[in-house]
């Protein structure tokens, strides 16, 4: 029988700091969030502290109705949705069979785990996008990222957990190993499937480097990238708000903050998903015995 | 392999080799024909005439590497910021999965860790923009705070040594959260009845993680950091890129962001190529390293 251990002036202390971390994590995206909906005069003056001040939502409607930010929003979305489930695709169609016993597995599975440790570095891979006719594409900014070998990894692990019976009775029946794929394996990996999805849509949402250097037309320019090019043009040039947005009360800060508010807030709204399965799918993958 | 499968093996599985033939070609073109396409630094690369029409140079990229007054500076400062976050970064997640662990309520426990991971899955280009908010002179909270406290302005974006301390933390910031996860494995997996033992001998909540917890998951902590120890050439691309300067380029330059500016701001692709390799090679001598060593501690490795 167990007792119901004593808390001591410690436990309380050990949780207190713990949710003043807590606080801490998420304060900056509360800050910029209020930054975004507040007056211009409230933000200069550094009144901003715990909530927004003046609230406004100027801010937000320039930055939505700017035609940059759309076209961003739609090329970032014709990367994440596409790209999400490309990714998915193939690395399950990958998986299942290296998680089988037919011949070549092992040298199959070593040349796919290698390349976590093993790379080109990014001039070479530049030069192969390139001489692969993606440059200025959307493609750019999911081919050559396609299929994450770690995720292949928690797959496969993940696929032998699954008995090996079910399979082989189907087999008996006559069922084809698409068969066996599509109507027994994936629907038993769903958690692994939901998790390793979340992470490419993440990752596709997220990369901004691979656009930097594939993508030059501006019209093809994912939410990340204008994010930074709005961080960077202010360094270079501190002047340059046109005066009819100086009349709208609106600031180059107030279009900076409102564009990280709208490349955040999808991620905030996907996270407690992405929370809910990614702990267990991981461990499956990562925990050994 | 004992025995030679036989063809009709092959052929009986040949649904699952044309499931395979997506990845594989994937694998070969954008993993395996880079890994090729190192051989750039050994050449007087153009990039219009492409990897196989540009014609071999021998050793030039690297004399001009080596030789060159950066390398020093980058080699340096790759080291030291890996160096910085490899000390301070390291140990902070394993305090925190300590910390989480002694929680009992697993509601309030995973809400603090839900709020933990969340910042692992933000892009560096939206921290750099809370960055630059929090730290604006004058109007951010974080700088008048800091002024409260130093009596002056203090700009970490623009002082070089103190953009490394900025680089340090937006790293806590950033994978603290998220790195607790393993440790917390970790810590699932240890015997409640050496706590309850030493309950009995009325160890103290503090003696019992310094004498139990701390060596019970002591195996975990070597494996990750000598694993680390072999990433010490990645200092942290996306990081540095975003928040860099040219206030601070002398401190922070480190290969990749050279091999960055080398190949896609000058066109010179080799030079890059080059610091390219030499980073890859150390790296991988490094990692292979770590593997070995965490074998030698007795340890699984990665493979």
């Amino acid at each position: 029988m167990k007792t119901r251990p004593r808390r001591h002036f410690g436990y309380y202390l050990n949780i207190a700091i713990l949710l003043l971390i807590a606080i801490l994590m998420t304060y900056p995206l509360w800050y910029v969030f209020m930054f975004s909906v507040s007056s211009r005069g409230a933000v200069s003056s550094g009144e901003l502290l715990f909530y927004p001040k003046q609230f406004t939502l100027n801010n937000l409607r320039f930055v939505l109705s700017s035609p940059e930010v759309r076209d961003a929003y739609y090329t970032t979305f014709l990367v994440v949705v596409p790209g999400t489930i490309m990714s998915l695709i193939v690395t399950a169609l990958l998986s299942y069979p290296l998680s089988t016993r037919i011949p070549g597995v092992p040298l199959i599975s070593l040349l796919a785990y290698i390349t976590i440790v093993f790379h080109g570095g990014i001039i070479p891979t530049f030069v192969i996008v390139k001489s692969t006719g993606l440059l200025d594409t959307r493609w750019s900014l999911i081919l050559p990222q396609l299929v994450n070998p770690f995720y292949i990894f928690i797959m496969v692990k993940f696929f032998r957990q699954i008995p090996a019976s079910l399979s082989e009775s189907a087999n008996m029946d006559g069922a084809s190993d698409f068969t066996i794929m599509f109507r027994i394996m994936l629907p038993l990996s769903l958690p692994v499937l939901a998790t390793i999805s979340l992470f490419y849509a993440v990752r596709y949402w997220n990369s901004f480097f691979d656009a930097v250097i594939y993508i030059s037309d501006p019209k093809k320019r994912p939410l990340q990238v204008l994010l930074r090019n709005l961080l960077i043009i202010d360094e270079h040039d501190p002047v340059g708000a046109s005066t009819s947005k100086e009349r709208a009360g609106i600031t180059r800060e107030g279009i900076k903050m409102t564009t990280t508010v709208v490349t955040v807030v999808p991620i905030l709204l996907v996270y407690p998903f992405l929370q809910k399965y990614f702990v267990k799918g991981l461990m499956i993958g990562a925990v050994k015995g | 392999m004992s025995k030679q499968p036989k063809i009709s093996e092959f052929w009986k599985a040949r649904q699952l080799y044309l499931m395979m033939i997506p990845g594989l070609l994937f694998l070969f073109v954008y993993r395996y024909l880079p890994m090729y396409g190192v051989v750039i630094a050994f050449k007087d690369f153009r990039i219009a005439r492409g990897i196989l029409r540009s014609p071999w140079a021998g050793l030039v990229n690297f004399e001009e590497l080596f030789l060159s007054p950066f390398f020093e500076m980058i080699l340096r400062n790759t080291i030291i910021i890996s160096g910085l976050k490899l000390i301070f970064v390291f140990p902070v997640p394993i305090i925190l999965a300590l910390m989480l662990n002694e929680v009992s309520g697993l509601r309030l426990k995973k809400t603090i860790q839900t709020v933990l991971y969340l910042p692992h899955f933000l892009s560096w280009v939206v921290i750099g923009n809370l960055i630059f908010i929090l730290i604006a002179p004058s109007t951010g909270v974080l700088s008048n705070f800091l002024q409260t406290l130093a009596g002056r302005q203090i700009d970490m974006l623009i002082h070089p040594e103190k953009f490394r301390i900025l680089l340090v933390i937006s790293e806590i910031w950033k994978e603290a959260g998220w790195g607790t996860i393993i440790f917390l494995a970790a810590l699932v997996g240890v015997d409640p009845n050496l706590y309850e033992a030493s309950l009995m001998d009325g160890a103290k909540k503090l003696q019992q993680i310094w004498y139990i917890t701390i060596p019970a998951i002591m195996p975990i902590i070597i494996i990750i950091f000598i694993l680390r120890l072999g990433y010490v050439m990645d200092a942290g691309f996306e990081q540095i890129f975003v928040l860099q300067n040219v206030m601070v380029y002398q401190k922070s330059e480190i290969i990749d962001t050279y091999v960055y500016k080398a190949a896609f701001e000058q066109g010179r692709y080799a030079l890059g190529a080059a610091a390219g390799l030499f980073k890859s090679v150390i790296g991988m001598a490094l990692v292979l390293l770590a593997n070995r060593l965490t074998k030698t501690a007795g340890n699984e490795g990665m493979w």
